[in-house]
């Protein structure tokens, strides 16, 4: 542990980049009503400046101009069992996230009255929870920037030397890119509105919120995070009134217009995979029943599937998402990896299911896809599934 | 002008009063030690719970799906005044997305005792129903008037109402809004996770995120779960009015 000038203690190597996903679930469901961001991280030195430029302009055609209205075929390969075991004493704590070595789950706790409110943490090879930081707010991925909302304002910190800016966003959080580079944020009425008809503007700016520059007012939808190199923000919604509505790849460069990726009336749950290359959401309630479900897209738009089953998901890894179907008529809960770039899909077997029930849909891979933490709604404790390998 | 009471009288309605604040007693007792069971365990046993779910199909894309529980929500706590106000601040319900139209069955048995009443919100139309338990349902974000009687008696399962949409488009947010109160009265309301029989952490396996409640950073511990989150009084003070908490309303 370190402590810097104003007392902060930063953990020497600790890299909260889920926790970024996790607080921004938060910030972008209440933003987006069912869309969300879980901006993923790995990084590639984009560098460079940020294009100034106007608003960009839309165009029109769908790579995909049909829709997948089957389930993509997904071949099923031989089952492999998984390990078990919690790492926290019953009634621990709430949205567990990942360190980024992944030998530590981070959460937001105050164990007592007298110690300190922050980001805890708890090693997964058995140790003692202990204080990781004091600073709650958006970790970007190397954890060299920190956004927080204070007086009403964001300001995005250097943990480096603790100097702030203060951001151009009116308050309003931000969502670094890959490489911490840039910032982006949405920006529009936070009162209960029809979300079908809610305008927000989605704006970009260099990490100290220099160069601010809105890209496009976007209607009945919102940001969902960076495209895998950084270059392109991935919205929903409207790009006008009339227009189609969907997922749409918005570049930041001069002259690129919005391009719209999956043409969907009202997509929810919406989760870029690690790298940013995988879109997943999900489609619901629309009278057209073959067309609801769970889509995996391309965030360059190569590349699109409807698949069978539907329930709870989270991307284990570039490519490779995991799945708690939901149907209640199972016992207990399965867990299956689906390899949507190779249309394959295996159940992961769990040695004892009474064990595997999920509080809350709290659960989160590690970021390098060995893991999952969860949090038993048994007991309230953390607990660790082991993945297997490929 | 009245005629003064008796002693037997007065003795017979301070019994009454009595049996009534006991009866109640009773059902807030009963209520808090299902919440007190379920926070130690997780759920509780079906014989605990006497309601079903407000919906004959099970969850699903093409069917309904849980999107707010009650109590102590991050989404409550950003419209704590402005929208929850009357309710402490809680989201004094379940919210349950659904396709306008979708039939609504009544969690229990029970005597109709109120259609449309304005008082309760959730509009454009609601309707509650007075359980054998003193306990009411509540319906809201309907399609229609229900219609339904007040007096009617209905069945557990019964369809009851049609699903729809606060913003009446059935592109916003159609969602069913489903309380639990105590009845005659309707001034509690209770987590209805507690007494629907209902795999709910299953349930709540849906979708990209966790569920979200607001983390109070004086004890952000507490009310975390879908069972253990504090009775609403309407009309009482603010539960979740946090000096700092997690996340911002940003």
């Amino acid at each position: 542990m370190t402590s810097g000038p104003r007392g902060r203690r930063i953990g020497e190597g600790i890299h909260l980049k889920l926790v970024v996903a996790l607080i921004l679930s938060a910030v972008l469901a209440g933003c987006a009503g069912d869309l969300g961001a879980a901006p993923e991280p790995p990084a590639k030195n984009a560098g460079g400046g940020l294009p100034m430029q106007g608003g960009t302009q839309p165009t029109t055609p769908p790579p995909f101009g049909s829709h997948t209205l089957q389930p993509a075929p997904i071949t099923p390969t031989p089952a492999v069992t998984v390990r078990l075991y919690p790492i926290s004493e019953p009634g621990c704590c709430s949205r567990p996230a990942w360190s980024a070595d992944p030998g530590q789950v981070v959460f937001l706790d105050r164990p007592s009255q007298e110690a300190e409110i922050g980001i805890y943490g708890i090693p997964i090879a058995g140790g003692m929870k202990r204080l990781v930081t004091i600073r709650v707010g958006l970790y970007s991925k190397d954890w060299s920037l920190v956004a927080y909302p204070e007086g009403g304002d964001t300001f995005v910190e250097r943990l480096s030397d603790q100097r702030r800016w203060l951001i151009p966003s009116k308050g309003r959080g931000v969502v670094f890119s890959r490489d911490a580079s840039r910032i982006a944020w949405q920006a529009g009425s936070l009162a209960i509105t029809n979300p079908d008809r809610r305008r927000d503007e989605i704006w970009v700016a260099q990490w100290d919120g220099s160069g601010e520059r809105r890209l496009v007012s976007v209607i009945g939808g919102g940001l969902i995070g960076w495209a895998q190199d950084d270059e392109a923000l991935i919205v929903a919604g409207r790009m006008r009134e009339a227009g189609p509505s969907g997922i749409w790849r918005l570049p930041l460069a001069k002259g690129e217009g919005a391009r719209l990726l999956w043409e969907t009336p009202s997509p929810r749950g919406a989760l870029l995979s690690p790298q940013g290359g995988w879109l997943a959401f999900y489609q619901a309630f629309s009278e057209a029943v073959r067309q609801n479900g769970l889509y995996v897209i391309r965030t360059d738009g190569s590349q699109g599937l409807r698949l069978e089953k539907f329930g709870s998901y989270r991307w284990r890894r570039e490519g490779t998402l995991l799945l708690l179907p939901l149907n209640l008529e199972q016992p207990d809960a399965q867990l299956w990896e689906i390899d949507v770039s190779r249309a394959e899909q295996r159940q992961l077997e769990i040695p004892s299911p009474a064990d595997f029930r999920i509080a809350n849909n709290d659960w989160m891979p590690s970021p390098d896809g060995s893991k999952v933490v969860f949090v038993s709604s048994e007991d309230y404790a953390l607990w660790i599934l082991g993945l297997p390998g490929d | 002008m009245d005629r003064p009471r008796s002693r037997r009288e007065t003795f017979r309605r301070r019994e009454a009063m009595a049996a009534g604040a006991f009866l109640l007693l009773v059902v807030l007792l009963a209520a808090a030690n299902t919440r007190n069971l379920a926070t130690r365990v997780g759920k509780v046993s079906a014989a605990e719970k006497p309601f079903g779910l407000p919906f004959s199909s099970p969850p699903g894309v093409n069917t309904w799906l849980l999107i707010q529980p009650y109590g102590n929500t991050a989404f409550a706590y950003r419209n704590r005044v402005s929208v929850y106000g009357a309710g402490q601040g809680l989201h004094f319900g379940l919210d349950f997305a659904a396709r306008c139209g979708t039939p609504i069955v009544s969690v229990g048995e029970g005597i109709v005792s109120e259609v449309d009443n304005p008082n309760h919100g959730a509009g454009p139309h609601n309707l509650t129903i007075d359980h054998p338990n003193q306990i009411a349902s509540f319906y809201g974000h309907l399609l229609e008037t229900p219609t339904l009687t007040v007096g009617q008696e209905v069945k557990a399962g019964e369809v009851i109402a049609l699903s729809g949409d606060p913003d009446e488009t059935c592109m916003g947010r159609p969602h069913l809004h489903l309380e639990l109160r105590d009845a005659p009265s309707h001034r509690r309301a209770i987590n209805p996770i507690l007494m629907i029989d209902a795999d709910w952490d299953r349930i709540a396996l849906a979708g990209s995120y966790p569920i979200a409640f607001q983390q109070d950073f004086d004890n952000p511990g507490r009310w975390q779960t879908l069972y253990d989150q504090p009775e609403t009084l309407f009309g009482g003070p603010l539960l979740n009015d946090f000096g700092a908490s997690w996340p911002p309303n940003w």
